[in-house]
């Protein structure tokens, strides 16, 4: 469940034994984009922010109480990155680079899947950093995972999507191991319970630049109504990433909306009304 | 090592992983990559990133996990870093990118063995611009690049704001802010460790990092997580490799802290130096209990700083004093002040330098000389010390430092060196004293720890470990494509067809250890090449280049020379000064003039005047440097070089092996030079391996380049270059060469023929030798109160030579031996222990015994005329006649003295000078332009005139005449001692006064206290007796540095030459801050002022210690007495936090309070200074 399910409709097509996802927003009054800017808000606040912060902000989201200087403080920190501040904003590409990948973040987290969920990447603080935008790792079965790295992209002129879909493919292909290298350095000295995920995380590099089976790749978009994607994404990643050619190994989602970029302003405005 | 480049060492790196290059393309990608960097073309591929992340990946596993090799972990960490590296340099990624890769290819070079590089990527690519908050996402790798570059200075001031705005927080332990509190938290305790050796504060940043990356928090900062990570990988090792956790029990941790907290900071030691000192205990260099090592190390391996260390745990084990020679003064002085900014923090200092012929630490003259335990010397001068005070010398010094001991086998030095080596090996063999030899061109050196008797299990350490990676160039002229210029010629009537081509300068690029070779155009148009008919007015027939008509190769360098220069300094080596002078006058001809330049050009004008090439060239912001330039002319050159504002140096080859002066990149400007006997191959031996050294600056670039040029390009000159490592095979004792046999051969013919006597040859090796055996006899009887001539025989026996000659050569030379011994019993006790003591050979001896009976006559006849009171000016008009001069000039020991009039003149066209009136215009202070102009004006060549005087100073009056007239003093005095009850006769300050150029006792003080500048130190000395005061000391502690360019007109060199004078000096303000003692100290200031309370020291008008070093507080500011000066520099420039008080001494008048801070909480800052603040 997601409090997406109240905004989009969604659309499931299969191409090459492999899931191409497509989501509408669809707004049922003029309020509803101000409320979905509010929840997308909401989660870059709860997934930035220790539980402390995040309640804060959401009474005094809720106007139940005002915050103090140095509360607003703590919270300008956690705001900052690809975002901005008041007087100081990230650029209109960074905000819809982040408002992209939080739409991303939501779906991946919570779609339901045959195999265990085990660890979801939150989305950078660096958004335009390249080399992927998001891993997530499933398990399989006892020991056995697999994992799958997302690239995510925006797409807010009329020119067709295609392009992006294009590019986030060559990107997976070119800085794919760099984003996975450093997660792996990260992630295999994190204690976890689950039982040979270290050493997984470890040889992460070679097993996708071998395109092992366990390998998948993905790339979501989030994009203006006014463009539209008219070659199967599927195919176009199948000619940068031919090795991974076995069933789910590769993966699209597309996000449309109306007027996406006024959207991502709408998310930032929630976010500094507190601060 | 093995080098990671090769191509054995990438398979092991990448494994055969699929889907990337193989080792080969990889190896010829790094090779095309090294080559674009060069030619400033091409990009790094993505294909090759890949192959670096992939490497990182296997290089970064975590070591329980146990999925690689430790071996290939190293090795795949130093071909990403590699990668990494090319990429920063050639793609120049965004900001964002950029610090990643920065992080990656600092961690990789930390973990691959190659330290230096992390500081020098991050000097290049890490600094970031502007203010730095904690919101920053960028902050972690920041924190992270700075902290494994060990930029102790900026962290030290940056993480404590950084650690007080996130305490400032509630919710400063949870989220992101709790992360990053960890991270500052971490760095702070690890920087505490290093610095201070704190045990409690290392194992608090093990457990902050492990609390970062072992658990969930803050799970959307990578980087955080990631800089923790590497981090802790990183705090592990220095379990192993700090300072601190090598630091063997005996010595103590006085020892230490003089490595990290003095300048520069030693946090972490490189892989050959650690390796070193973790060698087992009978060869642990640091302890007292290692008697004879040979070390065999690069210097760009940290050399320096190994040798510092040896000197800094001997003195605080109470090991005794230390003798250290190094082969120029030059390197003396270099080494002199870099030990003596570090000896300061154990309350040591080192001995000024004091020419040939004074004995230091017997001179109460020489100013507070008497308590440093440690001499810088050149070899002749520990051979003075040896054979004058044999006894004395061995008291003081128990550890001797041989720096560059492969000057064993020069022509011209290194039998001087052999003996005294042999003869100190001799006298100490069972005794506590300790023989370290260094060298960075002797490989194992086998020979020579045989020869020294070095015993144990590692008694040789040999690395050829360097940091930067080397890239070699061949460049070579070709003749472009393009249709030559037809040019009609007459010759002698004939008319014949010459043809005139346009050249191209060819780079052919070589990475080491790697097989391939790129060859690219890198300028058109590098001049031209004119050919005519070989049978002149054939034009069928065939062709010849027609040389004095085409560009001369040298000129066709300029190009290259620009092209390097633009990424760093650059040092060219020519064949002859004449070539080097040429070069350097072509780079300079299309440079304008360079503003920065103006110091040193003033500089210039004042020592050579206006009109002297060095002049001009370095108006266009370049320089030429050899040894007839003014001593203090070529310290501030080799400064300017080290600090940037000169990025090209055009030098002859004595540069690269006397000075430690690394650059960026060395070009070799030929390959030899035409002489009187054929071609001189000069880059060979110990030359090349010093020239090739130079490239490539330890901490400041990860690559050094070395170019050969040569007019036709020749492959085979690449392994000319490769092949140039050190080899012991250089190490051949002189009295095995070929011209020592033929000198030995006639001395036996002529000694046999009965034509001659022992001493009446002249010839140098054998007659060196001979008069060595003379000194050996005579130092043995002054130790051992008796000789006989089996301890001539022992002393021969323990030469390197006795081990590399046969049966029959030992044989010849212990006869020649002994029969210089019986010469030596025969004479009179006191005549051969002065004779030995003098070090002149026995032939010149005698001559000079005979001279000193004249002088003598000369001095009581004028003393007798003047009453007894013979006017002390007089002394040097009576000594300095041209009688004794030209008998001086006659020993074979005497340098050239004689002025040809132009280059190439024979010795029957001298011109005359006189050489009395040239001694006397010299200590009189005439400056340079003066003395050209009086002596050798008919001399058209200017630059000519200005280069043989240049040589005339150094040879004459700085080295031969100080010597042998110190000689001549000290007999006259011996022998007039009863006549004139103890008083000497003659004022033995004139042979100093002779080597400084200067005429009185306090401009000799200054210069034997550090000044370098004739004309500052006369300059000081005729405004201090106008003003007609006692103490010269006290009366320049009453100036503000503002006077010093008021009245001497000092630039910043010479200003901190005066400071150093008035440094006290048994300061040890710097010690004591450093081990955390609050130092007080007298500050004059002015009774009303209201300046007391917390102050910081601060250059009070801009940025350099001309401008006024002070203390503020608020907006009131006052001077730093003179005195305190460097010290309090020093503090400042540390970067350690400091807290510094001004307060009212109960008996009147003002303290300074000045203490270490180690911990933040000592600190307080506020939140708003961090908004002001920028890092």
């Amino acid at each position: 469940m997601s409090f997406l399910d109240n905004y989009v409709t969604l659309e499931e097509v299969q191409e090459d034994n492999c899931l191409w996802l497509k989501y509408q927003v669809v707004y049922a009054a003029d309020a509803t984009v101000d409320m979905l800017a509010d929840k997308i808000a909401e989660l870059i606040i709860e997934t930035r922010c220790p539980a402390v912060i995040y309640n804060q902000w959401v009474d005094a989201h809720a106007e139940a109480v005002t915050l103090s200087d140095i509360q607003k403080e703590a919270l300008r920190i956690y705001i900052k990155p690809s975002i901005g501040l008041p007087g100081k904003s990230a650029t209109d590409n960074e905000l819809q680079a982040v408002v992209a990948e939080y739409f991303w973040y939501e779906i991946v987290k919570s779609r339901e899947e045959p195999e265990d969920l085990v660890d979801i990447h939150k989305p950078s603080l660096r958004v335009t950093e390249p080399g992927g935008d998001g891993l997530v790792i499933y398990q399989a079965d006892y020991e056995s995972y697999i994992f799958r790295l997302w690239e995510v992209k925006k797409h807010v002129t009329d020119v067709s999507a295609t392009s992006k879909i294009t590019k986030a493919s060559k990107q997976l292909k070119d800085n794919g191991a760099e984003y996975l290298a450093k997660l792996s350095k990260v992630e295999q000295e994190r204690d976890r319970e689950y039982p040979g995920l270290s050493q997984y995380y470890a040889e992460l590099v070679p097993k996708w630049l071998e395109s092992s089976s366990d390998a998948h790749a993905g790339v979501s978009l989030s994009k203006d109504d006014v463009s539209t994607v008219t070659t199967n994404p599927i195919g176009i990643m199948k000619t940068y990433l031919p090795g991974l050619n076995g069933d789910k190994q590769l993966s699209a989602i597309i996000i449309s909306m109306p007027d996406f970029a006024e959207f991502t302003k709408k998310v930032q405005r929630s976010l500094w009304k507190d601060i | 090592m093995e080098r990671y480049l090769k191509l054995e060492n990438i398979e092991m790196a990448l494994g055969g992983q699929a889907n990337l290059p193989t080792a080969e393309e990889l190896q010829v990608a790094l090779s095309k990559a090294e080559s674009d960097l060069f030619t400033e073309q091409g990009i790094i591929s993505e294909d090759l990133l890949k192959s670096a992340w992939y490497l990182y990946s296997v290089a970064a596993a975590r070591k329980s996990l146990e999925l690689y090799s430790v071996d290939r972990q190293r090795r795949a960490y130093q071909v990403s870093a590699h990668i990494f590296d090319l990429a920063l340099q050639i793609n120049r990624d965004s900001a964002n990118d950029q610090l990643s890769l920065v992080f990656a290819a600092q961690v990789g070079y930390m973990k691959g063995d190659l330290n230096p590089n992390a500081a020098a990527i991050y000097r290049r690519f890490g600094y970031a611009d502007g203010v730095a908050d904690i919101e920053d996402e960028n902050l972690p790798l920041i924190i992270g690049t700075m902290f494994l570059a060990m930029d102790r200075s900026r962290l030290f001031r940056v993480l404590p704001f950084l650690r007080q705005k996130v305490a400032s927080f509630e919710s400063s332990t949870e989220g992101r802010l709790g992360v990053l509190s960890l991270l500052l938290d971490a760095c702070w305790d690890l920087l505490r460790y290093v610095s201070y050796g704190d045990n409690e504060a290392y194992i608090n940043s093990l457990t902050s990092l492990e609390n970062i990356v072992r658990s969930d928090v803050g799970l959307d900062d990578v980087d955080m997580r990631w800089v923790a990570a590497h981090l802790l990988d990183i705090a592990e090792d220095f379990g192993n490799s700090s300072v601190w956790s090598m630091l063997p029990p005996d010595v103590p941790p006085e020892a230490a802290r003089a490595m990290t907290l003095g300048s520069p900071p030693v946090l972490n030691l490189w892989p050959p130096q650690a390796r070193l000192i973790r060698s087992d205990d009978t060869n642990n260099p640091l302890l007292l209990t290692t008697k004879r090592l040979f070390l065999s190390i690069p210097t760009s391996a940290g050399k320096t700083l190994l040798a510092q260390y040896i000197a800094v745990a001997h003195l605080a084990q109470n090991g005794g004093g230390i003798c250290f020679v190094a082969p120029t003064h030059s390197l003396c002085r270099e080494i002199r002040k870099s030990l003596s900014d570090r000896l300061r923090l154990l309350r040591q200092e080192v001995a000024p330098e004091v020419p040939v012929g004074f004995l230091s630490f017997f001179d109460d003259e020489i100013e507070g000389n008497e308590s440093s335990p440690v001499e810088v010397v050149t070899p002749e001068r520990l051979a003075f010390m040896l054979r004058y005070r044999p006894k004395e010398t061995l008291d003081k010094f128990k550890l001797f430092i041989i720096d560059e001991a492969h000057l064993i086998a020069e022509d011209s030095r290194g039998l001087a060196l052999e003996s005294t080596l042999s003869l100190l090996q001799m006298l100490t063999k069972d005794s506590e004293h300790r023989i370290i030899l260094m060298s960075s061109s002797l490989g194992e050196g086998g020979h020579v720890v045989d020869w020294m008797g070095v015993e144990g299990s590692n008694r040789t350490f040999h690395s050829e470990w360097r940091g930067p990676r080397r890239l070699y160039g061949l460049y070579s002229v070709e003749r472009s494509d393009t249709e030559p210029q037809v040019i009609e010629h007459e010759h002698r009537g004939v008319s014949e067809r010459h043809f005139l081509y346009k050249n191209n300068g060819v780079i052919a690029l070589k990475l080491a250890d790697t097989p391939q070779i790129h060859r690219s155009l890198i300028a058109r148009d590098v001049g031209v090449t004119r050919t005519r008919p070989r049978t002149r007015g054939n034009n069928e027939g065939a062709y010849k280049v027609y040389s004095e008509k085409s560009t001369p190769f040298y000129k066709t360098l300029v190009p290259l020379v620009d092209s390097v220069a633009k990424s760093g300094p650059v040092l060219v080596i020519m064949p002859t000064r004449v070539m080097a002078q040429g070069l350097t006058r072509a780079i300079a001809e299309a440079r304008p003039v360079d503003d920065q330049m103006d110091e040193l050009v003033e500089l210039a004008e004042a020592r050579v005047g206006s009109e002297h090439l060095i002049t001009k060239m370095l108006r266009k912001g370049v320089a030429f440097h050899h040894a007839a330039l003014p001593v203090d002319l070529q310290v501030a050159i080799e400064q300017a070089v080290r600090s940037g504002k000169i990025n090209i140096l055009v030098s002859t080859t004595t540069l690269a092996d006397g000075v430690n002066l690394p650059v960026k990149t060395v070009i070799i400007g030929s390959t030899g030079a035409y002489g009187a006997e054929g071609f001189n191959d000069y880059i060979s031996g110990a030359k090349l391996v010093n020239a090739i050294g130079r490239a490539g600056r330890a901490g400041r670039e990860t690559e050094g380049w070395i170019i050969l040029a040569d007019s036709q390009y020749n492959e085979q000159n690449f392994s000319r270059l490769e092949m140039a490592n050190p080899s012991e095979s250089a190490l051949v004792s002189r009295l095995t060469s070929e011209i020592a046999l033929l000198s030995l051969s006639n001395m036996e013919a002529s000694i046999r023929g009965g034509e001659r006597e022992l001493f009446d040859f002249n010839d140098a090796f054998a007659s060196d030798f001979a008069s060595y055996i003379w000194i050996v006899a005579n130092t043995l009887l002054e130790v051992k109160d008796a000789v006989v001539v089996e301890d001539i025989d022992s002393f021969l026996e323990s030469t390197l030579a006795w081990r590399q000659m046969d049966e029959d050569l030992r044989t010849r030379w212990k006869d020649i031996a002994r029969e210089s011994f019986a010469i030596y019993e025969a004479t009179p006790a006191a005549k051969r222990k002065r004779w030995a003591q003098s070090g002149i050979s026995v032939s010149s001896a005698r001559k000079l015994e005979e001279l000193s009976d004249d002088i003598l006559g000369r001095f009581l006849i004028a003393s007798i005329d003047a009453d007894g009171n013979l006017d002390p000016n007089q002394d040097a008009d009576l000594l300095l006649t041209d009688d004794t001069l030209d008998l001086l000039f006659t020993l074979p020991e005497a340098p050239k003295t004689d002025f040809r009039p132009f280059r190439s003149a024979s010795a029957d066209n001298s011109i005359q000078v006189s050489h009395r009136q040239l001694v006397k215009d010299w200590i009189n202070g005439v400056d340079l332009t003066q003395l050209v102009e009086t002596h050798l004006s008919s001399i058209e060549d200017r630059e000519y005139a200005y280069e043989i005087l240049g040589d005339y100073i150094t040879n004459v009056f700085q080295h031969y005449l100080p010597w042998t007239l110190g000689v001549l003093i000290d007999w006259v005095n011996i022998n007039s001692d009863e006549v004139m009850e103890g008083k000497p006769l003659i004022n033995p300050q004139i042979a100093s006064f002779v080597r400084y150029g200067v005429d009185s006792p306090y401009a000799l003080q200054l210069m034997m206290n550090g000044v370098i500048s004739r004309q500052l130190a006369l300059e000081v000395n005729r405004v201090f007796v106008d003003d007609d005061s006692l103490d010269l000391s006290k009366w320049l502690q009453r100036m503000k540095i503002s006077g010093f360019v008021d009245s001497f007109g000092v630039n910043e060199t010479e200003a901190r030459e005066l400071l150093a004078y008035l440094r006290p000096k048994d300061s040890n303000v710097l010690a004591d801050f450093i081990s955390g003692e609050a130092v007080e100290l007298d500050y004059r200031i002015s009774s009303d002022s209201e300046l007391v309370g917390d102050v910081e020291f601060a250059y009070l008008d801009g940025d350099t210690i001309m401008h006024r070093l002070g203390i503020r507080q608020g907006s009131m500011t006052c001077d730093m007495p003179l005195r305190l000066y460097l010290d309090m520099e020093e503090i400042l420039q540390s970067g350690l936090p400091y807290k510094a008080t001004l307060f009212p001494r109960n008996g009147g008048g003002y303290g300074l309070r000045v203490k270490l801070q180690t911990f933040v909480e000592d600190r307080e800052v506020s939140v708003e200074d961090f908004d002001q603040f920028d890092f």
